[in-house]
């Protein structure tokens, strides 16, 4: 039972990092409509540019978690506009764009693989102080993890549903051009997307690089994470997102506890195909909208 | 010499591969990440069928039948969906192989792989040089291209090319998308188990991590680059992807490094071609 | 007066989310005549158009085609039946050449899953060179047969309008669902597609005709009947002389 309750809270841990990784995804594919792949080359790079601000400039990993948060915001600014917005301006088609999307993905994870190697690196720590909360052992960096999850996760749940720019951004993932007619600034919006998003990839990137280290291969399995919460979770709702994430981590934990740690992927892979076969609108269906057949 | 015959024999492996994914991809018009999972069931079937002391050609032909039942339940389920759905789906099971391949350790070895594969004999000579090798993938290649060359300009193919085109004005006019789908889907993986075989044979010893999601991206990133759609855009494809980590080593760059580049190379050429030219450089399908 | 009734609509409601778009619709699509469902935009007519070609399930109802239930059938099953479809924005084989695209229309069922789909060369097969030679005579009965050997996506709308008619010529479809076969054409060849389908009912190749128009005029030399739609129902069918002087539907189609 305290291996249970243990691995649960492990779960939960890890659900709240996946929650940031599931909403940093969900949010531009249900705003900007692109599968966001390069989502997993921003999330190496991220990771890196902990790494170096930690161990070669001596930065404290507080610092440098706020440092690489900002350097990720200026990136996904940077992406949006040199990338999806002239893909977007020349409306080539969502395959297009999924596959050159790929391709950044591919060149960023390489790029990464020359510069400093394959092999993983990891951010040298003391060993972490545990706290017990009841049979529950909880290190003070999972503490911190789950902490900065919530609270990241959570402001932007609230914000999602007090901002006006947020229902904009909704909207904007319905209908585009109607935003421009609305005299809003798409641009705008669009670039604010990317920043948030990748600001969320920037500080799940430091936790678990403070947590893990890096290699330069990380990017798709988190990509994946991403993904496969938001697909399971319910793929326009934000709330599904999150759900999503926290299902799929605390099954993780489950299956490392009845199984072993080997099959964990086959759960994930699993869950993503018995719910696009059994409920593919998630496990928070939205309205459909009228549809043309 | 050995080396250049070496690089053939890759080729010859890659080029089956890529001109059967081609029917999937370039024809039926759907983005797929798991055809390296059917490259290895094919590799991984043939060589347990081999263990289980079943003669070679029927073992091969077990391979292919193995492929083409998976391919049908795989297949049945990923076409409920189009797009990046389905490119997810296949995704999936793409890591589901490769997982179960990993970890099922009493049927595959795991990752321990299978060794002391034997090597193939075809009316008493065992195939054994560089050169037999060579050989032989070309011979495969020389049987199994003009096949798929059958199928591109057969009345399936120009099914597959309106479906892709616009599948509901094909059905409108009585096609069956998902019946049409599934059979290219199928044959593709079906003659995927051939090079599978062939590559087991060579390098007498597999392990799953020789057919990883990331080896899916890489056959299908092959037409995407090249072309789709037609005849020339796999060779194409195939012979830029294969070929240029060999001509950046020769430029002097060390191994991985050159590994390393080639993947720079091509990602960075697949977003300049997606802008310029989402038909790949001799292609006839743009991804939609 | 009796009508040999090829095509019934029965109650059929379709509800996307809180609105319902088709409500309780009833008609007939009368064989030997051409029938036109007209009404203001929002009314419904696309959908029911969908629901009858098996794009969508619709709640309740039923469709009937010469006495048989087609409620809910897949699209394809539906053409196999002998209900042919032309979409509102034409939907033509964009990489395939003008030819091509009448033929694969004409490619008949068993070339679809037998082994010899697979291995006949489309190119060179004597059978399909027949199917070739009258998919030339299609494409110069529509008037495009110049163009058969460009890429459908070259062609003008007018052009690929025309196309996807003699697509559906081809095959032969004795019962044609026509989503507004004149809109964003030209005068003329609004004229044109008007005269071919006429033609066609006339030849007596088309049994049943259908189809969904804002063009009044096209209405107006097409038509034997109309069903008139408003809000999701059949507010008023009749034959098109009738249906067309009508006072109430003057006002409230022409004063929208």
């Amino acid at each position: 039972m305290n291996l249970f309750l243990q691995l649960m809270a492990n779960g939960l841990v890890n659900g709240a990092l996946f929650a940031m990784l599931a909403v940093g995804f969900g949010l531009v594919w249900r705003t900007i409509r692109v599968f966001h792949v390069a989502y997993g080359g921003l999330f190496v790079a991220c990771a890196y540019i902990f790494h170096v601000l930690v161990t070669r400039y001596g930065f404290s990993p507080v610092t440098g978690g706020v440092l690489t948060t900002c350097i990720g915001g200026a990136a996904g600014a940077l992406m949006e506009v040199g990338f999806y917005r002239p893909f977007y301006r020349k409306e080539a088609s969502s395959g297009a764009v999924l596959v050159a999307s790929l391709g950044i993905f591919v060149a960023i994870e390489n790029l990464i693989a020359m510069g400093f190697g394959n092999q993983l690196q990891t951010v040298l720590r003391e060993l972490a102080p545990a706290f017990r909360i009841g049979p529950v052992a909880l290190t003070r960096l999972q503490t911190i993890e789950f902490a900065v999850g919530l609270t990241t996760v959570g402001a932007l749940w609230l914000l999602v549903r007090r901002l006006r720019a947020f229902k904009a951004l909704w909207a904007m993932g319905d209908e585009p051009e109607l935003i421009s007619t609305l005299g809003l600034p798409l641009f705008r919006l669009r670039t604010m997307v990317f920043v948030i998003s990748t600001m969320l990839v920037a500080v799940s990137a430091s936790l678990i690089t403070y947590d893990l280290g890096v290699d330069p291969h990380m990017g798709m399995s988190y990509l994946l994470v991403a993904a496969v919460a938001v697909l399971v979770g319910g793929r326009d709702s934000d709330t599904g997102w999150i759900g999503g994430a926290i299902v799929l981590a605390i099954l993780q934990s489950l299956v490392v506890w009845k199984f072993s740690a080997r099959w964990m992927d086959l759960v994930t892979f699993v869950l993503l195909v018995s719910m696009l076969v059994f409920r593919p609108q998630g496990l928070i269906a939205t309205q459909q909208r009228v549809e043309e057949a | 010499m050995s080396y250049l015959l070496h690089l053939l024999i890759i080729l010859g492996i890659y080029s089956t591969l890529s001109y059967s994914l081609n029917l999937t991809l370039g024809f039926a018009g759907l983005l797929s990440f798991c055809h390296a999972a059917f490259y290895g069931l094919g590799a991984y079937a043939y060589v347990l069928l081999l263990q289980g002391s079943v003669p070679q050609p029927a073992a091969l032909a077990g391979a292919v039948t193995i492929n083409m039942l998976l391919a049908v339940l795989i297949g049945s389920v990923s076409l409920r969906f189009r797009g990046d759905l389905f490119l997810f789906v296949t995704l999936g099971f793409q890591m589901i192989v490769f997982v179960i391949l990993y970890n099922w350790v009493g049927l595959t070895n795991g990752p321990y792989g299978l060794a002391g594969i034997p090597r193939p004999v075809f009316f008493g000579v065992m195939i054994r040089t560089p050169l037999q090798f060579a050989i032989l993938a070309a011979a495969m290649n020389l049987i199994l291209l003009p096949l798929l060359f059958r199928l591109y300009r057969s009345p399936f193919g120009m099914l597959l090319k309106a479906l892709r085109d616009n599948e509901a004005a094909a059905e409108s006019l009585g096609i069956h998308g998902r019946s049409m789908f599934l059979q290219a889907f199928v044959i593709s993986a079906a003659v995927a188990a051939v090079p599978g075989a062939l590559y087991a044979s060579y390098v007498t010893y597999i392990d799953p991590t020789s057919f990883t999601l990331k080896e899916s991206i890489f056959l299908t990133a092959i037409l995407l680059l090249g072309g789709a759609g037609n005849r020339l855009g796999p060779l194409v494809g195939t012979l830029i992807m294969v070929l240029l980590p060999e001509a950046l080593r020769f430029l002097g760059l060390p191994d991985v490094i050159a590994h390393n580049m080639r993947e720079v190379i091509y990602g960075l050429l697949l977003v300049f071609l997606m802008y310029f030219r989402p038909k790949g450089i001799a292609g006839e399908f743009g991804v939609s | 007066m009796t009508m040999n009734n090829a095509l019934l609509i029965k109650d059929v409601d379709k509800r996307f989310g809180d609105t319902w778009v088709l409500r309780g619709v009833r008609a007939a699509v009368p064989s030997g005549k051409i029938t036109a469902f007209v009404g203001p935009n929002g009314a419904g007519k696309t959908t029911l158009f969908h629901v009858i070609a098996g794009a969508i399930r619709p709640d309740k109802g039923q469709v009937q085609y010469k006495g048989a239930d087609i409620t809910g059938r897949p699209p394809h099953v539906i053409a196999l039946k002998g209900i042919g479809r032309q979409f509102q924005d034409v939907r033509v084989f964009k990489t395939l050449t003008a030819l091509d695209n009448v033929m694969i229309g004409m490619l008949p069922r068993c070339h679809q899953i037998s082994l010899r789909a697979w291995f006949r060369s489309f190119a060179t097969d004597r059978s399909i060179k027949k199917l070739r030679q009258e998919a030339e005579f299609w494409l110069d009965y529509v008037g495009i047969v110049d163009e058969q050997t460009r890429l459908a996506g070259e062609l003008s709308f007018g052009q690929q309008k025309l196309l996807s008619l003699a697509r559906l010529f081809a095959r032969g479809f004795p019962c044609l669902l026509l989503d507004e076969p004149t809109a964003g054409v030209a005068p003329t060849m609004a004229e044109r597609i008007v005269s071919l389908i006429r033609q066609r009912v006339d030849e007596g190749a088309l049994t049943v005709a259908a189809f969904v128009e804002h063009n009044m005029t096209a209405v107006e030399h097409l038509a034997d009947w109309i069903h008139f739609m408003h809000e999701g129902r059949v507010a008023f069918s009749g034959r098109s002389d009738h249906v067309l002087g009508n006072q109430a539907v003057r006002e409230l189609y022409m004063g929208i």
